[in-house]
């Protein structure tokens, strides 16, 4: 009786925590996080570099961080430099006056560390050229922390530096050893180490190149090499061995990855810090067991931008991070990472951002936002990223979510068919929530901010864009200002003796056939017609062109500007998202482009490429919200090239549109001599861009904007059937009637699956 | 006295049956639960989706997405190539397999061989059973090239109307083996006596077959075709994997359609098209279980 009793006991207990696992799920907020998950809250100091300053060394010590700085006088014609010591946990700044000691106009100090004593050690390189060589001397100088040298010594013997050779990397492992890494056009590099005294402890040469050198917290000397043969996909990482003059064999971690940016830091038990441009891990090199510390964005801060990093023994995250700006120059901010819970951090409505991949200038907008907003917070989902070996899992993945319950509240529409989530109702409407904010749509371009909509409903903005269109020799295209597909082969074949352009079989009838496919099909009837006359002859004369590309190793290739000058090749396909470009695109067609635009049936040929498009789910809860990071992204913060660093695409509002024409065109001069912005090269061509040209082709630029009239949005579907079926003619397997039926077959089948 | 002993002996003995069941429903319950959530409560939420618009607005439609997907054209030529390849490949399975199982039964010469023979695609994998195909019947594969050998023209045997052929000797090969299996084990369960007595009645071979075999073998007939059909609806796999998302009109199958409004979100018109095919599974099963109950029933009794 007893026993049965105990088994009855046994038996509710596990019905009861079998049931109680389903309830495991719940969360304090709305973010999904743990309140007890440890965060990083970012702290800004607020360090001005001024303008044309850069950063020549950085060097972490007992958290200081210790900046060394040349700066250029416009005004004076002089150079500069200071070395700031920059307090971690409060941004204080102290300069160092280095007044005591001189060094050369043309010296650089490339790299930094601190010796036992506490000293600081500077390796100061400078160069001299004549008119064949240069010569060069390296020097370590010994400093205190109040500027003070203690000593100096050429180092260049010792290292067995030569003309040959260059001083690429230096780090002190804190012990008493300084260790160097040489370069050599030999193709060979070499570790050198010295000891305190600047004796030679050990030299260990390495066949390849060296990427990274790195210190552990016990001392241990590791690099990671570089194959040049094999590129990112040869990087090894190993540690040194001055007893024996070695490297030990690769050390595999797994989060270094072939692709993208990998870079080291110092700090935490281990000494060692690895950042993957999107996450940041703290790695026992001796286990090779990683701890995850932060996902860089998750702390505001866009990964790809770190230069210099480390950790504290508070474990507070210092870092210094460098953006460029995309018209020149770069901005420089120390940002200290304070450790603290999730639950700590200032409550805000979490909204989620979907995309297959999300950008540079995107992720940047993302971060912007989420430090301005104290009423949302802005989590990126990057399917991509996710399902890293499986691009189709990943777009599965990204429609069922966008259709279920799980859909991102704002979603990048890039390659996800747009007609199809509109048509299943997935989108909302943007149009009453455009009307009810404070965005006057008459300081935006109507054909970019509407390419959207449908029925008078607007499904998605799309922030940024480029143009896609063709170029040619405006003396050939005389009287054509548009045209569809039978014209343009009509019109190539009235030049026999040239090429309509660089192109392959394949890639020509994508070209033509994407854009004219209205021509082939009727979605009303269902019909389809693609053993017409019509498209049989495109086939033919894409088939002329063979499928190989022509190779750049061949000796016999013609460059591009030759071609177009030379006659060669009739069109260029162009991408325009500035005025530099157009500059480019007329010296290759010596001064006479003329951009005429794509073949089409309807509309002007001149293709809208949207460097994103954003909509807002119909699921939603917070859809306000969400319009409140597509305010952002039309405001002049996101729009601005001058306030946005990451703007490479023409914008869609008219005053940063102006804005940019403004800058392109405003000529610079010195001694009555124009300069030059800057130098394009294409091929066997460049060009030196002036300002003074950019204003020729202004109102050009702004036809072509104000012309553009069709999203570069097409069925994928229906152009890889076409694609794999005249493969088989362009082979020579099939004639191209028997293609063509082929494609006319699948593709009733698709169409009439679709109406 | 002992009255109420007995009574209260009955009396006691219902409430521990009692105590019992509730415990057993109790410990039921979590199994219970898992089938209504993973198999029933699915089962209508297809019919629900079915009958809704989008699953963002949720208005509901009735029989509305019914209409549509029926009057698709592409699903028409869906399912008409379904009942064609299921009418073809279905009963030459069965046939083909019960004709494999009476050779094999009878006293040949390599029999045990021939039988590995049979049951060996049964182990080889898709994606090799797909590349076996391709090289075969490629454009430019083994079978065009004998039959250039031959002096005939070449034939796309993947995108042209001979597509069924291929596809219909992929499944019988497949296939085969696995039917032929169970007809040898139903074979050898019919009792040799009554088979003794046909013969000893001057029965002739056909006549056993046709009047006592077959009998036996009724309810194994019913299986091996019930399993012969859900298996041709298997086919997609291998015909997706040669063909892609839109083949060649003559081979594009149900679940072609199925998969392909997967892909585009319109879970209305798949959930359509579900049912539809299910109810004609159900009548094509249940014609099939009322045959075999009606040939069936005086070995069954």
């Amino acid at each position: 009786m007893r026993s049965k009793t105990i088994k009855k006991l046994i038996a509710i207990i596990l019905i009861i925590t079998m049931q109680a696992t389903l309830v495991t799920a719940c969360r304090g907020d709305n973010s999904g996080i743990d309140p007890d998950t440890i965060a990083f809250l970012p702290i800004y100091h607020d360090i001005e570099f001024g303008d044309n300053t850069w950063l020549q060394s950085i060097v972490e010590h007992e958290g200081f961080l210790y900046i060394y700085t040349s700066s250029w006088d416009e005004a004076t014609m002089e150079s500069s430099s200071k070395l700031s010591q920059v307090e971690i946990a409060t941004g204080a700044i102290t300069e160092i006056d280095i007044s005591a000691f001189a060094l050369p106009d043309n010296a650089n100090v490339s790299n930094m560390a601190f010796n036992q004593q506490g000293n600081m050690l500077l390796l100061v390189s400078t160069w001299e050229f004549d008119d064949f060589s240069y010569t060069s001397t390296h020097a370590l100088y010994e400093i205190t922390l109040e500027g003070q040298i203690v000593s100096t010594s050429d180092i260049g013997n010792v290292l067995g530096l030569d003309d040959n050779s260059w001083l690429q990397g230096m780090n002190s492992n804190g012990q008493g050893m300084l260790v160097f890494v040489i370069g050599s056009n030999m193709g060979t590099y070499n570790l050198v180490a010295l000891n305190s005294e600047g004796e030679l402890i050990g030299r260990i040469e390495y066949s390849d190149y060296i990427d990274s050198l790195f210190i552990s917290a016990d001392g241990d000397v590791y690099i990671m090499g570089f194959s040049r043969m094999m590129g990112s996909m040869g990087r090894g990482l190993k540690k040194a061995d001055f007893a024996t003059g070695s490297f030990g064999s690769d050390i595999e971690i797994s989060e270094i990855s072939p692709y993208g940016n990998t870079s080291f830091g110092s700090g935490g038990t281990t000494g060692i810090l690895l950042s993957d441009g999107n996450t940041l891990y703290e790695i026992d090199l001796e286990s090779t067991e990683t701890l995850r510390l932060l996902d860089w964005i998750d702390a505001d801060i866009l990964g790809d931008n770190v230069r210099n990093f480390g950790i504290l023994e508070n474990g507070d995250i210092w870092l210094m991070s460098q953006t460029y700006m995309s018209q020149g120059g770069s901005s420089m901010e120390i940002v200290t990472l304070k450790r603290t819970t999730h639950g700590e951090l200032p409550r805000r409505q979490y909204l989620t951002y979907g995309g297959m991949w999300v950008s540079q200038d995107i992720k940047a907008a993302i971060i912007n936002f989420n430090k301005r907003s104290d009423r949302y917070r802005i989590q990126i989902v990057d399917y991509a990223n996710s399902f890293s070996d499986d691009y189709q899992a990943a777009v599965n993945q990204f429609r069922i979510d966008i259709a279920g319950n799980n859909s991102p509240d704002i979603i990048n529409l890039a390659g996800m068919g747009v007609s199809q989530l509109i048509n299943k109702g997935v989108l909302a409407d943007l149009n009453p929530l455009i009307d009810n904010s404070n965005i006057n749509r008459a300081d935006y371009l109507d054909n970019i901010l509407n390419a959207y909509s449908k029925d008078d409903k607007l499904y998605a903005i799309i922030p940024g864009f480029a143009i896609t269109t063709l170029i040619g020799h405006g003396e050939k295209l005389a009287g054509i200002d548009r045209w569809n597909v039978t014209e343009m082969i009509a019109w190539a074949e009235s030049f026999p003796e040239a090429t309509l352009m660089r192109a392959t079989a394949s890639s020509l009838m994508y070209t033509l056939v994407y854009l004219a496919l209205d021509r082939f099909i009727n979605w009303e009837t269902g019909e389809v017609d693609f053993t017409g006359n019509e498209f049989i002859s495109i086939m033919e004369f894409a088939a002329t062109f063979g499928e190989q590309w022509d190779d750049w190793g061949n000796p016999d290739r013609i460059g591009t500007h030759e071609g177009f000058r030379d006659g060669h090749y009739l069109l260029l396909d162009g991408y325009l998202y500035s005025l530099e470009s157009m500059q480019l695109n007329d010296a290759l067609f010596d001064g006479d482009a003329k951009y005429i635009g794509a073949p089409v049936e309807n509309g002007s040929g001149i293709m809208i490429n949207p460097s994103t498009a954003i909509g807002i789910s119909n699921r939603s809860k917070h859809k306000d919200g969400a319009f409140a990071f597509i305010e952002y992204l039309l405001s002049d913060d996101f729009q601005s090239k001058s306030k946005n660093p990451f703007s490479y695409f023409i914008p869609v509002k008219h005053s940063a549109i102006e804005e940019i024409i403004a800058e392109a065109t405003n000529v610079q001069m010195n001694d009555g001599i124009e300069w030059s912005r800057t130098s394009w090269g294409y091929d066997d061509i460049t060009v030196e861009i002036f300002s003074s040209r950019n204003k020729e082709f202004v109102d050009e630029f702004y036809r072509l904007i104000m012309a553009a009239d069709e999203l570069q949005d097409y069925d994928e579907q229906i152009i890889n059937i076409i694609q794999e079926e005249a493969e088989s003619f362009f082979a020579g397997s099939k004639s191209a009637m028997a293609a063509a039926e082929i494609i006319e077959n699948r593709v009733r089948l698709y169409v009439n699956e679709n109406r | 006295m002992k009255k109420n002993l007995r009574s209260l002996r009955k009396k006691s003995e219902l409430k521990h049956k009692e105590r019992g069941k509730r415990f057993s429903i109790a410990c039921l319950l979590p199994s219970v639960f898992g089938v209504v959530l993973f198999f029933i409560a699915p089962f209508f939420y297809v019919i629900y989706y079915s009958m809704i618009d989008n699953p963002i607005n949720r208005e509901f439609v009735f029989m509305d997405n019914f209409a549509i997907v029926s009057g698709n054209a592409a699903f028409q030529q869906a399912a008409s190539n379904t009942l064609k390849f299921s009418g073809i490949a279905v009963p030459l399975a069965v046939i083909l397999a019960l004709m494999l199982a009476l050779m094999l039964n009878s006293r040949i010469p390599f029999r045990s061989q021939f039988r590995t023979f049979f049951l060996t695609p049964m182990m080889v994998p898709i994606a090799s059973i797909v590349l076996i195909w391709q090289v075969l019947f490629h454009f430019n594969g083994i079978v065009n090239e004998m039959m250039l050998l031959g002096n005939m023209t070449k034939i796309d045997w993947f995108k042209s109307d001979y597509a069924p052929i291929v596809v219909v000797i992929l499944f019988l090969w497949k296939t085969l083996g696995y039917n032929m299996i169970l007809f040898m084990a139903a074979l050898s369960s019919i009792p040799k006596e009554i088979i003794e007595v046909a013969s000893m009645e001057s029965a002739r071979p056909f006549q056993i077959f046709w009047l006592v075999k077959l009998r036996y073998l009724s309810a194994t007939i019913l299986f091996v075709t019930i399993m012969s059909l859900i298996n041709s609806f298997k086919v997609f796999r291998e015909i997706y994997l040669l063909t892609g998302d839109y083949p060649f009109d003559s081979v594009y199958m149900l679940q072609h359609y199925m998969n392909n409004m997967f892909g585009r979100l319109d879970y209305q018109r798949l959930s359509a098209a579900a049912i539809m095919m299910s109810i004609a599974m159900v009548i094509i099963i249940g014609v099939m279980f009322l045959t075999e109950n009606y040939f069936g029933r005086d070995i069954e009794g």
